[in-house]
């Protein structure tokens, strides 16, 4: 049980930062970024890069790799979202999703098909309560909660944070008293391609970075933040983490003490669970209004 | 010299003509009434003062500087404060956060004027009776009490010219005079105020002026009382009437 | 796919029926290749062709097949049946080819297979290890074993071992699940304490492998079909403080498992075929002339060296019974034996080949390294 418990944080660590870069996106500009799985992939490769090509050490390698994602971020918001998003916000899901593609035939050139490890190799693991974990899982996870800790700061104790929720919850309103919205658009976006990015560094080393992956990363974060009512960037947090423990638990537990579902369900099974939940409160889990911070 | 000096002023959106030729002058210190029907274009024309659309033709000057081409943040801070009829309320924040951002928000100069935010804010509290719910979500407040909040954040945050959408929309018809009071202390502070209104008693007790919009034009502007006595505006509302 | 093909059999059919003998007895000696020369495959097309093409212009220099020469017909196929079912029909109904070496990719092979076999033209594949080669038709030969006796394989070494209970993760793909049907098959229902399929790509496999704490068994058979699965699966398996044996398929053998896996895959068992030649010196011979003619293998020397072998095998049957499909048909089954580059081989009555041992390899310090011959009954 409490291995189900640390698998589930460990796999819900990793979907709540690409899930919180997403509803931060789509929470202030109203935006949808398909390209996100991408943007979280590149971070990943290029700290791989930094460190097992450059040799460079794997702290220095992790803030180049997010110097790198952050100027993609930006590049990609200036590209092919700003110009779009302020005529339909619906735009940029299609601009955002020929970005997908386009990035994705850039990392199989750039990065080849065969997979690459940030941190190759088994992890030391040791027993706590009987469950095994790795130091480095701790830390990712234990990181992980201290960003979502820094992220809150920010967020409700900052003047720069304030600014950010004013204009999630009445952009008009927040613009009218002199806060500058559209540069406050870039910096979200160039933030939740950071956050994704964290993700991509996470995916690279606990697991490893294939080309195909990017796809399913933006799904389940799609549903995180529907779950969380949509764009409730701590709703989205808390969704990636409960689908995480959903998907642990649904092939865990011996049900019944009859049988198990099989492995093959396993994330059908949480998605499932969303769309039944959903049935019953369309707005999401935490939502008392659409777009809220 | 006006405060607010509109002239010729045009939108065009997708070949539809929206607003065109209003020209208008406000002058400091005056509460001037902007009636007419639903779709005339009156929130629009806020929407063009405070930025939010750009205008096809014209000229908006604020104090005699042109500000047609200026971003609504930047127009903010030259000092047009916007009351909206939704609320232009953060529902999910505090009131006490939703009146520090609108501080926070301001050029540095000015903020350093205010002395300490958080005496600002309890004072901003104070002057809407609201201080006991200063924790408290502003989602949670009653119509008639954002209303207020969001006047008094605009009047703390420094504006001098208060486009105010239909301030007693959503408000209780008690808590209206409490708006009105408010409104007119916005006066006796010196400041000058644009106000969309459908409630005619309510415009004829504060206004000075008072501007009729017909399709996105100005068919009407005097004192309350010429307006209200004027034929224009009974066709206006009520169609012509056939036996005159 | 099926339904896609069905006009071009009927087209391939009526075209076959209405054709004259496909070859007159003078002039050169027709033989086609299919194979993926480019897309994501073309290392496999490239390695077969140029091993191919290597033996011709042998026998040709030599003077040819009884005095004609060879002429070789290539087409692209780019790893996909539609592909390799037009590259058939060309081959056979326009330019009239006495054989065909291909395809490689068992999705070729399936494909040309009925069109080969209403036309009766021999085809050899030397890369297709799918199981489903074996019944694909009469006219369907191939010198590298199937996965079947590859699963086959790995049970009889696991009970020989006494590795008699097994843990499976399986990727849910054909490949894959076909491994694992074989292997259920070659060990037995009881056998297995823990069978579960995953979607391919999955990468956390934690949870699946708690539940292998408190099982009873001998051997965890990782049998993931690409290279981040299986490390995924091996490192998180190792993480979790199992230290039984693991044990993989073919799919995954690539320089790449241990740079991502390192340590986690050290000792990791797969049943292959052999990576040279029962005769290391032929094989090695080969090898040396193939790479001083186009450079390192880019796949693996085992498949350019079965195509050498494939194209001398058509020579000797052709030299012997003549270019008639039917006869060349019954040579190969009827073939004692044939001394390739690989070893010496034959073919059963599926056209499955006969002889070639499969080989056990081992990851060693991160590579994978032979550990013993395999027979194959």
């Amino acid at each position: 049980m409490m291995q189900l418990l640390i698998n589930g944080l460990i796999a819900g660590s990793l979907a709540a930062l690409i899930a919180g870069g997403l509803a931060l996106v789509y929470g202030v500009l109203g935006v949808f970024n398909m390209a996100l799985g991408q943007m979280a992939l590149i971070t990943g490769y290029c700290t791989w890069w930094f460190h097992q090509v450059l040799h460079l050490p794997l702290g220095i390698s992790v803030i180049c790799g997010l110097i790198v994602g952050g100027l993609v971020s930006w590049f990609v918001f200036e590209i092919f979202v700003n110009p779009f998003y302020k005529r339909h916000r619906f735009l940029p899901l299609v601009t955002t999703i020929a970005l997908s593609m386009i990035l994705d035939g850039l990392i199989l050139l750039i990065f080849e098909e065969q997979p690459h490890a940030i941190i190759p190799g088994i992890k030391d693991t040791f027993q706590v309560m009987g469950a095994w974990v790795s130091s480095m899982q701790i830390l990712l996870v234990l990181l992980t909660v201290l960003l979502m800790m820094i992220m809150g700061y920010v967020l409700h104790s900052t003047s720069f944070g304030r600014k950010i929720r004013a204009v999630v919850q009445h952009d008009q309103a927040a613009m009218s008293l002199g806060i500058k919205a559209p540069l406050l658009h870039r910096y979200i976006f160039i933030m939740s391609g950071v956050l994704a990015g964290l993700g991509g560094i996470y995916l690279g080393i606990d697991q490893s970075l294939t080309p195909v992956f990017a796809f399913p990363i933006t799904i389940k974060a799609y549903a995180a933040i529907i779950a969380g009512g949509k764009g409730n960037i701590w709703g989205a947090i808390l969704c990636a983490y409960l689908i995480a423990f959903l998907e642990q638990f649904a092939v865990g537990i011996h049900w019944f003490g009859l049988f198990y579902i099989p492995a093959g369900y396993q994330q059908a099974v949480a998605l499932l669970f969303i769309i039944f939940f959903l049935l019953f409160r369309p707005n999401g889990l935490f939502a008392g209004r659409a777009r809220t911070a | 010299m006006p405060l607010l000096s509109l002239k010729d002023l045009s939108l065009t959106i997708d070949e539809h003509q929206i607003l065109q030729g209003i020209s208008f002058d406000v002058e400091e210190g005056q509460i001037i009434g902007l009636i007419g029907p639903n779709g005339s274009g009156k929130t629009t024309l806020f929407n063009v003062i405070s930025g939010f659309l750009k205008s096809s033709g014209g000229s908006i000057t604020l104090g005699g500087e042109e500000i047609s081409n200026l971003s609504p943040s930047q127009r903010a801070k030259r000092g047009i404060g916007r009351v909206f009829q939704n609320f232009g309320i953060f529902r999910d924040m505090t009131l006490e956060e939703n009146i520090l951002v609108a501080l926070e928000a301001l050029p540095r100069q000015q903020r350093k004027d205010l002395g300490d935010l958080k005496e600002v804010v309890a004072g901003t509290l104070d002057m809407v009776g609201l201080s006991d719910a200063g924790k408290k979500k502003a989602g949670s407040l009653s119509g008639g009490q954002m209303r207020l909040l969001e006047i008094a954040r605009t009047l703390k945050a420094g504006k001098d010219l208060f486009l105010l959408d239909e301030p007693t929309a959503g408000v209780s018809p008690k808590m209206t005079g409490q708006v009105a009071d408010i409104i007119k202390e916005l006066k006796s502070n010196g400041k000058t105020v644009l106000i969309i209104e459908h409630d005619l008693p309510f415009i004829a007790s504060i206004c000075d002026e008072v501007v009729v919009l017909d399709v996105g034009k100005v068919v009407l502007q005097g004192t309350p009382a010429e307006v209200k006595e004027s034929k224009e505006l009974k066709e206006i509302y009520f169609g012509a009437d056939p036996t005159t | 796919m099926k339904r896609l093909l069905a006009p071009l059999f009927a087209l391939g059919i009526l075209l076959s029926a209405c054709s004259p003998t496909a070859d007159n007895g003078t002039g050169p000696i027709k033989i086609g290749f299919i194979g993926p020369l480019t897309g994501d495959a073309n290392t496999y097309g490239s390695d077969t062709y140029n091993g191919a093409q290597m033996k011709v212009d042998e026998i040709n220099e030599a003077g040819g097949i009884n005095g004609r020469l060879i002429e070789f017909i290539v087409e692209d196929a780019r790893c996909t049946g539609t592909d390799a079912a037009s590259a058939a029909q060309k081959l056979i109904n326009i330019d009239k080819v006495v054989a065909i070496n291909g395809g490689q990719c068992s999705g070729e092979t399936l494909a040309v297979a009925p069109i080969a076999e209403s036309a009766k033209v021999p085809i050899i594949s030397g890369g297709s290890t799918s199981p489903d080669v074996t019944t694909a038709g009469d006219f369907v030969f191939r010198n590298i074993p199937s996965d079947a006796l590859a699963a086959g394989a790995t049970a009889s070494y696991l009970q020989e071992n006494g590795l008699t209970a097994i843990a499976l993760i399986t990727e849910n793909t054909d490949f894959a699940i076909g491994f694992r049907n074989s292997l259920i098959e070659n060990m037995g229902e009881d056998s297995v304490v823990f069978n579960e399929l995953v979607e391919p790509g999955t990468k956390d496999f934690r949870t699946l492998l708690t539940r292998l704490q408190d099982a009873e068994f001998d051997a965890f058979i990782a049998n993931g079909q690409s290279v981040a699965v299986e490390a995924a699966m091996a490192m998180q398996f190792r993480e979790l403080g199992l230290d039984h044996p693991i044990f993989s398929n073919n799919a995954v053998v690539s320089a790449s498992l241990s740079e991502i896996a390192g340590e986690a895959v050290e000792g990791l068992k797969v049943v292959m075929p052999p990576s040279e030649g029962a005769d290391a010196n032929k094989f090695d011979t080969f090898a040396a002339e193939f790479t001083a003619l186009h450079g390192p293998a880019a796949s693996s020397m085992t498949y350019a060296a079965n195509s050498y072998d494939i194209m001398g095998l058509l020579a000797k049957a052709i030299a012997e019974v003549g270019t008639d499909g039917i006869a060349i048909r019954d040579y190969l089954y009827g073939l004692d034996g044939y001394d390739g580059t690989v070893g010496r081989f034959s073919f059963d009555q599926n056209g499955d080949v006969v002889g070639i041992a499969l080989e056990l390899q081992e990851v060693q310090d991160g590579v994978f390294v032979k550990v013993s011959d395999i027979a194959v009954e």
